[in-house]
């Protein structure tokens, strides 16, 4: 159980477009995502919430169109999104992140949420705690491989994601694939929370690098 | 919810359990001993896993305290400590104390029926903080920055505008309906700006305002539960520099973070490029200035050396400034 926590390595620039209210793109290995905040902006009245603001995600794919997989990754991203923005302070507003895949080499999920928390860094939303993504495969051994490369993911038994907070480093989303027992999904959290600090340090690092210069 | 983490610690995975359950008390509290107390409590709730929290409490203690008395340490300082530093949504900051010294002077003349002042100041928290319990949670990403007595806000770079009451704005009027117009501001609505505020404006003498107009103005309502409201008057019904403006002249967009930085009460950007050459400038608090000079290309390199002043220093702008003001004589 007291394997390395080795991650791949990570990068991060943020405020690198200049359309929307806040951007970062994130790499992970060969994995990047680039992430586009908009909000607290206008919202359709269709959509309107009058206590709290609509949150929307938009995964754009690298080629082709939004299918079922981007759908209910969107979905995954914006509920856990959900549970940290602060939505309640900008009510009947819209807020929207928009990922695209620059490219795909593995853990794209857990990319995609770190670049959207770079994102809503950037753009100054009001947020609870920040979470990190960070993806676990499972070998046929019951060996623990963090931040999997496409390969791995391919000869992986069980592939699960954690989405973690920074204040409690709780557990706020997890999604997985094969079959696991619960022995293996708790050692996978307890990795993986371990992956956590490391990603919250570099999150600190870069927001303090970014405030070096004013 | 103590109770199920020992069920969990009990169930099997068993020492990272207790470790995780051992570093979120130490967490909670940010005192070692206090935390040692509170694992008896729960080892002694449930005697299924005491064994199992006895086992590891003794082993891993040392090593684990010593790495977590550290992060307490870095994580709950209080918030005089962290001024000046970058912050992160999720940080707790504990309230400042009171500078009892100082307190102590002051009531010593009159010190006989003093009632014992609470050690804890009264914070005012601006933007970026919250309070949570009894501290303050950082919800905004920038560095923290305080002014005396107490008040603590974050200052951060952002792009959106969020209206705010008292705030001096540029908008740009949208649509006239019946007796107020729609002013685009930014912000996440349209504000709404009655005819009657603008200085002299009566019921018969309407002022002359036309969709696309430029205009400078005030908040009087902001609110996020409200539709935010201008006015080009102040109280006493005077213009006071506000009102419809722009006929020439450029608008362009920059982030918050440069406008605050233009406004600030000794800012001396603005006056250093006046003494360059004149020009007319007005800057909304929602991210808009509007540049004016004698000819376009004067205009424009007014608001190319703004949009510029950024990311520069005050020495590298100086350097700047000098010479660009060498190359115009």
């Amino acid at each position: 159980m007291e394997r390395d926590c080795c991650l791949r390595v990570f990068a991060c620039e943020q405020n690198l477009l200049s359309r929307p209210d806040g951007s970062a793109s994130f790499l992970q290995g060969d994995t990047s995502v680039l992430a586009g905040i908009y909000g607290p902006a206008e919202v359709k009245v269709s959509k309107e919430i009058f206590d709290k603001a609509t949150l929307e995600v938009i995964l754009k794919p690298k080629i082709g169109l939004p299918a079922v997989q981007e759908k209910n990754q969107e979905q995954i991203i914006r509920n856990t999104c959900e549970a940290v923005v602060l939505t309640t302070l900008h009510p009947r507003t819209s807020i929207t992140i928009v990922l695209q895949v620059v490219s795909d080499a593995g853990s794209l999920l857990a990319c995609c949420l770190n670049a959207a928390c770079m994102g809503l860094l950037d753009a100054g939303l009001p947020m609870k705690s920040l979470f990190c993504g960070v993806t676990c495969a499972l070998d046929f051994e019951g060996g623990i491989t963090l931040d999997p490369t496409d390969k791995q993911e391919k000869e992986s038994r069980a592939l699960l994601t954690f989405a973690i907070d920074s204040v409690e480093k709780k557990v706020l989303t997890i999604t997985s694939k094969g079959s696991y027992s619960i022995e293996e999904l708790q050692q996978c959290i307890a990795t993986s929370q371990k992956a956590a600090e490391k990603l919250f340090q570099f999150y600190r690092d870069s927001v303090s690098r970014k405030y070096s210069k004013s | 919810m103590r109770q199920r983490e020992v069920y969990r610690a009990g169930a099997g995975s068993g020492c990272t359990s207790v470790l995780l359950l051992l570093s979120k008390v130490l967490r909670g509290d940010g005192r070692g001993q206090q935390a040692e107390a509170d694992v008896l409590v729960v080892a002694i709730s449930s005697p299924l896993a005491f064994s199992l929290v006895f086992v590891s409490t003794t082993l891993a203690f040392p090593v684990l305290a010593w790495q977590q008395r550290v992060l307490v340490l870095q994580m709950a300082l209080r918030a005089e400590q962290r001024v000046g530093q970058p912050v992160l949504p999720g940080d707790v900051l504990l309230t400042p104390l009171k500078d009892r010294e100082q307190e102590d002077e002051q009531d010593g003349a009159r010190l006989a029926l003093r009632v014992p002042s609470p050690t804890r100041l009264r914070v005012t928290c601006g933007p970026g903080l919250r309070r949570q319990g009894g501290s303050l949670l950082v919800t905004r990403s920038g560095i923290l920055r305080h002014r005396a007595p107490s008040l603590y806000w974050v200052d951060s770079q952002q792009k959106r505008y969020v209206p705010v009451k008292g705030d001096h704005v540029i908008g740009i009027v949208t649509a006239k309906s019946g007796d107020v117009f729609k002013v685009d501001v930014g912000g996440s609505e349209q504000a709404s700006l009655s005819y009657l505020a603008f200085e002299g404006a009566t019921k018969r003498n309407r002022p002359n305002v036309q969709v696309g107009d430029l205009v400078y103005g005030q908040f009087v309502v902001a609110n996020k539960d409200m539709e935010p409201e201008l006015v080009c008057i102040d109280s006493c019904g005077r213009a006071v520099g506000m009102g419809v403006f722009g006929h020439e002249g450029l608008l362009f967009k920059v982030s918050l973070g440069l406008v605050r930085k233009l406004l600030v009460p000794q800012g001396e950007i603005i006056q250093e490029l006046g003494k360059i050459y004149p020009f007319e400038i007005v800057i909304g608090m929602n991210g808009r200035i509007w540049v004016k000079a004698k000819t376009t290309q004067r205009t424009l390199i007014v608001a190319n050396i703004l949009e510029a002043c950024e990311h520069m220093t005050a020495e590298q702008r100086k350097q700047a400034f000098a010479k660009f003001s060498d190359n115009m004589m």
